[in-house]
Order: C-alpha cells, then structure tokens, then sequence
C-alpha cells in the first residue's frame, strides 16, 4: 500500500483554481487506510463519488465515518492509500495548496456549528475570504456573502451574533459561511446533531436543494431520516465501507459496490 | 491572507478577549518601564552629569608620578639628568597618534600672584591669592567679544606713559611703558557650579546663570604677580596687570584663572627661571571623535608618562555596574513577562482551539494562523512598550520635577536626570515586540502545526 504522508513541497503544477476531473468524479478514495495511535480507524476503503451525489455516510460511533471526511476534505493527514479530490491528489499538495482548495472548492458543516462568536453573522460568513489568496472585495465580497444568507432565509439577522440564534438558524449561518465561495462539494459532518426534528427537517430539505443545483453533497449522520435524503447511503463498520445501497431521496445515482 | 484581512482579523481576535489582552499588555508595560526607566536614568547620568564632570574624550597627560618606593630612584634619576621633562618632543609625539585630534599644553604660573575685583558680581572687591594656569589660546573657542583669548603682547604696543595714551579700552604697563589690553581670562563652568551651589547660599550672593555669566564677560580685576597675601615670598619684580573675563569653557582650570600660554611662558620665564619655562604641567588631548581613549592611554603610559586621575573610569564603572544591576532586574521582570505572554498564548490557544479549526477549515494555512497569533503577539508587545514608556517617562518627569523644587542646588545638579534617545525609544519598543514574538512563537507553532481535524473534534 503506498503512503500517503502530507508533502513537505508543493506539487509542480498545484491545485488549478477551478480544478475538474474529466471523469465526472468528484472523489476517488483507493486503498485508504488511517490508524490512531495503536487503532486502525480506516481498514482499507474504496470509493468513488460523482459530481451531484447526495451520499449518506452511516455507521456506529467510531466506524470511521467523521475521519473518512476529514481525509476527504484535506483537514485529516498522514494516511496510507490514494484520495483525490476534483483531480487533486491530496497528498501531493502542500499546505498552502491545500487550504486553497479548502477554501475555494470545499464547503465544511459540522455538528456544533463552529461559528465565531465574537463575529456577526455577515463577519461568519465572510471568514473564507479573510484567507483566500486572491480575496473578494470587500463589496463583492458582502454581496455574496448577504446571497448566502438569503439563500438560509437568514439576510435579516446579518448582524446578529451567533449567541442571539437558535441552533437552527446557527446552523444555517454555518451553511452560508460554507456557501460563500459556491464550492463544488459540501461535507458535513452530523449536521442534524443538535437539531430538534422540525429544525433538521429543514436543514435536510436544504441540502437537498443545494444538490438539486449541481452541490456534491457527503452527509455523516446516524439518523435514519437523514439517510432517506440522500441518493446514496453507505454504511460503514469497523473501519470499512460495510454496503452501500440507494438512498430515499431518488435513484440518480449508480450504485456502488461495497469496498469490502 | 492580504494585510488588510490580517488585521481586521487581527482587531476581532484582540476585541474577543480584552482582559486577556490588558493583562499581557500589564506584564510587558511593567517590564519595559522598569527597563526604560533606568536605560534612560543612566544615559541621563552619563550624558548630563559625568561628561560635564569627567569629559571622556580627552585625557590629561602629566610627567611620571614616582611611588614612595621608587621616589630615591626618581629623585636619583632626575640628579643624574634623566628626569621626563613634559615638552614640545612629547606633544610631536602625540600629534603624531592617529588617534589624537589636537593636543594642548598647559602650564602653571610658577610663583605667587595675588588679585582683587569682583566689584561688578558682589558690590565690593574680593581679594584673594589667584591660581593661574596658561593654555594654548587654540583650544579655546567659546571666548567672545569684545576680547579674544589670545596673546596682546607684541613689540608694536604703542609707548605710553599714562592711560590716555592708549587706545580705548587698553591701559598703560607703566613698568614697561607699553599699552596694554587686559590679559583675557577664561574660568570653568565649574567654579561656577561651586560658587552657585556652595557659595552663593553662604554668603547670601546672587546665582550665575546663563545670561548673568554672559553679563560678566568683560569684568574686569587685577592681578599682582609676584605677590602674595597668604606667603611673604615674592619673587621678581612684583607688578600689576589687569585682567578681563572673557568667558566660560571647560578648557580652563577647574579651581583658577586661566590664560593664553604665551603669558605664562614670559612670566615663568622671568620670575622662575628658564626651566619652569619649558616644562608643562600637562597635556590635554583631545581624540577624535567616536576614538577611544584607551589606545592613547596605552601610548603615554608606554613613554613613561602618567594620566590625570579624575576619578571618571571609578565614576563611570560605578554608573555601569548600576546600570547593568538595574538593566538584570529589568530583564528579570521581562522574561517573567515573555513567560506570561507564552502563558497566556497556550492557554488561548486551547480555548481558541476550535475557531482555529474553523479557521484552518474554510482555508486557513499553517503560515496564517502563525501569523494571525503572532499579529496578536506583536500588537501586545507594541501596545505594552508604548504603555511600558509612557510610564517610565512619567515616573522621570515626576522625578525631575521633585529634585527641581524639594531638592537643594548643588553642584552639577542638572535639569534632568534623564535622557529618553529616540534610539532608546526605538530599541525599547523593538525589544519588547520582540519579547512578546518569543514568547508566543511556541505556542503559535504548535497551534498552526495542529492537525484541523484535531482541533475540531477536541473536547
């Protein structure tokens, strides 16, 4: 199995700035392996996600399903396999190349929300520009930022700050910060977590929406209703992808044979 | 990450937690006002009092003083006509040093004079024995109007035989029946310090200031050489000579008058033989600016010649050894300070460890969260080294202010003990920028090398 340790160098050409994979893949995860200390969290996966999947990602607690995400959006190094991601190997970018991407062309949703809470919600949702490397203007840049919210039905609470949200509205504003550079692929990480039923419902309906538009969205969720919403739904255990079958949702999606 | 978004970012951070930020700005502001304070308290004593004391960039150069031991090979030497005779040979050598900038010789008056005047300062005459010394009129330059410090005798004086016959302001020497300007004198600023912290409060006299100094200018005396009031000895022929002040310089004598050489040169001469006419007292060279002394002391000691003890190496050690005792406590207290900083950047970053995984998620690099924490660092090592200066610049006005009105005059006794060098200014507040990058580059370091993933999911 080849490693796959974070390069120290910059790989010759870098990430393009709109990087494409001819194939119509969006991730291509081959013998991904990942261990812990003395556990191996990752056993082995094999995975192919195309441009507008709606994927499930299940499993019990420590299967692997938030560290596979991770590795996925390039937040997770020093794993043994292949991950590419719209065309890039991860494991061949730098640093720099990689926050790039992250920046440009990956969207993060996480269970606790992670918005700053000295900022206001306009000042959330523009933090990706603070660390783009060719940054919007400011005007562009809030132009774009009140189209998310408004996207989350949140553009009237733009100044609030996150303490003055419910968890719901939080974790839309989490959504529009993730929207703000209109990437390619939304990973979200439990994004119903905290959620009562009615709020989640709506944060589903949501990202159904945004893959009816062309968003590659990846879900981490045990919830059952959340599986239903996808095109896809895979179920890992121990470490490796267990099945995968079609999700709720509706059928657009081959589906995949299980990596194991 | 542009500047722009660096420091907007960099406002937020310090908005988030300004206890967190005021007390780091406390530690440092502590330790930069302790450190200016005494940096600036020694420049100040340095610049202002020992330089006006014991000027260091010249040296007194005087014949070999013999020790009580070798005292009988001395005298023996000198018997068989081997005794160093401070002249014109040893001033050509140090000429010659590439080092010196010019060398003075003075010489002391040999005999006894005696003079009286002071009429103009205290309302009556003030007779005294006048100790005189003759300097080469080149090393002085602050004489002004209306005399210049220079010799006035020359063969061409006009004849006279009363004072009318001289032009205005000269006076007939009836002995040589020669007109004559008075002999210009200079006196040192610190018979002025000693007359106006000592003697003026004793006897009830008014101050010497600066314009009351440019007032006496011109003041004249006169002096009896070859006569004494403490001694009957006399030698020569005594006669009078008026004298006039004709300004302040350091060049002078510390305790007497002084006057251009060639004076001195006649008057030993004629009242005390040929020698006493030849040999200096001393020497005084001036080295070149940004030279060290230290070299030309090497030279005079290796001809067997001795340097004046002024007591300036004795007084400038003391001002270094507190200096550098002062300086190490400060230091102490900025590294207790650089510790606290690095403390309270650890303990942030734990608390932030989540906002930096945020950060690092929507496409923050190592390289930017080291520079945004280190912003941080910079901002609290600037704001404290302002803080810290404006501090120590306060307690010194305070301290200044309290001498100027609770202290008594003394001698030397200056305006400010301080000496606040945009320099200093400027090292201070790098040097405390500096402190704080330190101390937080550690934890930033390990901040920025944090996995996100880690940082996310941290409990």
């Amino acid at each position: 199995m080849p490693s796959a340790e974070p390069s120290a160098e910059a790989s010759p050409a870098g990430p393009s700035p709109s990087p494409a994979d001819s194939t119509g893949d969006c991730i291509v995860i081959t013998g991904l392996r990942k261990r812990y200390a003395d556990a191996e969290v990752l056993r082995g996966i094999d995975l192919t996600v195309k441009r507008g999947e709606l994927v499930g990602l299940t499993g019990r607690s420590g299967s692997g399903k938030s560290t596979l995400l991770h590795i996925m959006g390039g937040l997770d190094r020093g794993y043994e396999g292949k991950v590419s991601l719209l065309g890039q190997d991860l494991a061949r970018l730098s640093d720099r190349e990689l926050a790039g991407l992250r920046n440009r062309h990956i969207g993060f949703v996480f269970q606790a929300f992670h918005l700053l809470s000295h900022l206001s919600c306009l000042d959330n949702v523009l933090l990706p520009n603070a660390f783009a490397t060719e940054p919007l203007s400011r005007r562009e840049a809030e132009q774009r930022a009140l189209q998310a919210l408004e996207r989350v039905s949140l553009a009237d609470k733009k100044l609030s700050r996150p303490s003055e949200l419910s968890g719901g509205q939080k974790q839309r504003v989490a959504i529009a910060r993730a929207l703000l550079f209109r990437p390619e692929v939304l990973l979200c990480d439990e994004p119903t977590g905290n959620l009562d039923d009615f709020t989640g419902q709506q944060i589903i309906d949501l990202f159904g929406e945004l893959n009816r538009d062309g968003l590659t969205l990846i879900l981490v969720t045990h919830e059952p209703r959340v599986a239903l919403a996808t095109t896809r739904l895979l179920q890992m255990q121990n470490g490796l992808i267990h099945r995968g079958q079609n999700g709720g949702l509706d059928g657009r999606s081959p589906a995949e044979e299980p990596s194991r | 990450m542009t500047l722009r978004q660096a420091s907007s970012l960099l406002l937020h951070s310090l908005r988030r937690a300004p206890r967190s930020f005021a007390l780091s700005v406390f530690g440092i502001a502590v330790g930069i006002s302790v450190l200016g304070f005494f940096l600036a308290l020694s420049l100040g004593m340095q610049k202002r009092v020992l330089q006006r004391i014991f000027p260091t960039d010249r040296l007194e150069v005087v014949p070999p003083k013999t020790s009580v031991d070798d005292s009988a090979i001395g005298a023996l030497g000198a018997m068989l006509g081997g005794s160093k005779l401070l002249g014109d040979e040893m001033i050509a050598t140090l000429r010659s040093h590439p080092d010196v900038q010019a060398v003075f010789p003075r010489m002391k008056v040999a005999f006894p004079v005696r003079g009286w005047g002071g009429e103009r300062l205290i309302g009556r005459a003030i007779y005294t024995d006048l100790p005189i010394d003759g300097i080469d009129p080149a090393a002085v330059s602050e004489t002004t109007s209306p005399w210049a410090f220079k010799d006035y005798v020359s063969d061409k004086n006009p004849f006279c035989t009363e004072d009318k016959n001289c032009p205005s302001g000269w006076y007939c020497s009836w002995d040589i029946n020669k007109c004559e300007p008075p002999i210009p004198v200079i006196v040192s600023p610190t018979i002025l310090e000693f007359y106006n912290g000592s003697f003026a409060r004793m006897y009830g006299l008014p101050k010497i200031s600066g314009f009351l100094a440019g007032q006496l200018r011109g003041m004249t005396a006169t002096a009896e050489l070859g006569k004494s009031f403490i001694s009957r000895r006399e030698a020569g022929k005594p006669r009078q000579r008026k004298i006039v002040l004709v300004g302040v310089s350091d060049r002078a004598q510390p305790f007497g008058l002084t006057v251009p050489l060639p004076y001195v040169k006649r008057w030993n001469a004629e009242y005390a033989g040929d020698r006493m006419a030849q040999e200096y007292s001393s020497l005084t060279v001036q080295v070149k600016p940004g030279k060290s002394i230290t070299r030309v002391v090497e030279l005079v000691r290796k001809l067997g010649y001795s340097i004046e003890d002024n007591g300036a190496e004795q007084a400038g050690l003391a001002v270094l050894l507190m200096t550098a005792l002062f300086v190490l406590v400060s230091l102490s207290t900025l590294v207790v300070a650089a510790l606290n900083v690095a403390h309270t950047f650890f303990r942030a970053i734990a608390e932030r460890r989540h906002e930096l995984g945020v950060m690092r998620a929507v496409g923050a690099s190592q390289r930017d969260i080291m520079l945004l924490l280190l912003g941080e660092a910079a901002c609290i090592g600037l704001v404290g080294g302002v803080v810290g200066l404006l501090i120590s610049r306060l307690a010194a006005l305070g301290i200044d202010f309290l001498s100027r009105t609770a202290l008594p005059d003394f001698p030397f006794k200056p305006s400010s003990y301080f000496w606040f060098s945009p320099e200093l200014l400027l090292t201070l507040l790098l040097f405390s920028v500096t402190i704080c990058l330190l101390g937080a580059l550690f934890p930033a370091r390990a901040a920025a090398q944090q996995s996100p993933a880690e940082a996310l999911t941290a409990k």
